[in-house]
C-alpha cells in the first residue's frame, strides 16, 4: 500500500492506494475536515470524484490503523491503542490479559461500534471491514457499487 | 483536463458537478462540487501522478445553496432575488417581489441582511480556492478573483 501526504499543508491530504480500490483509483484523505475522497481515473491522468464519505476522528484514527495494517490485518491492540490515545505496549497487554482471563468483548466494545459505523461508510469506496475472529479485523474488497463498474466500463 | 473545464459537466446528476469557473481558477485545474456532503475540492492536475487534491471546503445548507446560485450565474452576477430565495427556501417568484417592494420601500439592506451573513461566511471558505465574492450595490453579488491570494502567487 502507498501511504503519502501530499499537502503544502503537513499532512493535510494522504494518499492511499490500495489494490482492493476499484480499478484505477485512489483515496485521498483530507485529515483536517475529515473527508475521504475516492479519485477515478477517467482518461490518462484525468481523475475525477466518484465518492466522498466524512469520517468522525475516531473512526478516521481506526481507518488509518486499517490501512497502515494492510494487506495483513490490524491486531485489535493497534486499533484500541489508536482510539484510546494509549501506548501501543499497554494496549497490548490488555488485550493479552483479556484474551487469557475473559473481558475481551469490554475491551473492544466502544472499538467496535465505531468500526461499524465506519464500516458503512467505506463500503461507498468498494472496501469491507472483516472481522478476524480473536485478533482483529482486515480491509477486504466490496462487491463494487454499480456506479464504479459504469465508470471503469468507459 | 482543461478540456472538461469548458463546459458544466454534470458528472452524476444527483451528487457530483464541475462548477463552470475555469478563468477563475489555476491552470490545469477544476473545480468539482458534492451536492450531498456540501464540500468542494479544487483538483489540480501534476504532471506526474494525474490530479491531486489540493484544497476541500464544507459547507453548510445555506451557504452551499447561495455557492451553488454564485456559481451557476458566473460570470455574471446573481440577483439579490435568485440568492435569497436559495437561502430561504421560498420561491424565485415571491422573492423578486419581495426585493421589488423593499428596494421601493428602502428596506433592501434588512431584507438582505440574512443573505449577506451567508454570504460572508461562504466568502472565508472560498477565499482558500482563490476565489472572492463582490457586492454589486442593490442588485446582487459575483464570484471574481480574490486579489489577496493572487497577489501572494
Amino acid at each position: 500500500m502507498a501511504f503519502t501526504s501530499v499537502s503544502q499543508e503537513p499532512k493535510r491530504f494522504c494518499r492511499i492506494q490500495l489494490d482492493i480500490l476499484p480499478p484505477r483509483s485512489e483515496l485521498v484523505v483530507d485529515c483536517e475536515l475529515r473527508i475521504a475522497t475516492l479519485l477515478q481515473e477517467r482518461r490518462l491522468g484525468d481523475k475525477t470524484i466518484v465518492e466522498q464519505q466524512r469520517l468522525a476522528q475516531q473512526e478516521l484514527d481506526l481507518f488509518f490503523v486499517l490501512c497502515q495494517n494492510y494487506p495483513e490485518y490490524a491486531p485489535y491492540a493497534h486499533l484500541v491503542a489508536s482510539m484510546t490515545g494509549q501506548v501501543l505496549e499497554a494496549s497490548q497487554q490488555k488485550v493479552l490479559r483479556s484474551l487469557q482471563e475473559g473481558g475481551l468483548e469490554e475491551q473492544v466494545h466502544h472499538m467496535r461500534y465505531v468500526l461499524s459505523a465506519l464500516r458503512q461508510k467505506v463500503r461507498h469506496f468498494g472496501i469491507m471491514i472483516a472481522p478476524l475472529l480473536q485478533m482483529g479485523y482486515i480491509l477486504q474488497p466490496e462487491q463494487a457499487p454499480a456506479r464504479y463498474k459504469r465508470e471503469v466500463e468507459r | 483536463m482543461a478540456g472538461s473545464l469548458m463546459s458544466v459537466a454534470q458528472l452524476d446528476a444527483e451528487r457530483f458537478f464541475l462548477a463552470p469557473l475555469e478563468r477563475l481558477l489555476p491552470a490545469h485545474s477544476l473545480l468539482e462540487c458534492d451536492c450531498e456532503l456540501r464540500v468542494v475540492s479544487l483538483l489540480c492536475d501534476q504532471e506526474a501522478g494525474g490530479s491531486i487534491i489540493v484544497e476541500q471546503q464544507q459547507y453548510s445548507d445555506q451557504e452551499f445553496a447561495v455557492l451553488l446560485v454564485l456559481f451557476e450565474q458566473y460570470p455574471d452576477y446573481a440577483p439579490q432575488a435568485d440568492l435569497l430565495a436559495a437561502q430561504t427556501g421560498r420561491s424565485l417568484q415571491q422573492c423578486q417581489r419581495e426585493v421589488q417592494r423593499a428596494l421601493d420601500d428602502g428596506l433592501i439592506d434588512e431584507l438582505i441582511r440574512p443573505v449577506r451573513n451567508v454570504l460572508s461566511r461562504a466568502r472565508l471558505k472560498l477565499r482558500r480556492f482563490g476565489m472572492d465574492i463582490r457586492s454589486i450595490q442593490e442588485t446582487g453579488y459575483m464570484i471574481v478573483e480574490d486579489r489577496e491570494v493572487y497577489r501572494r502567487r
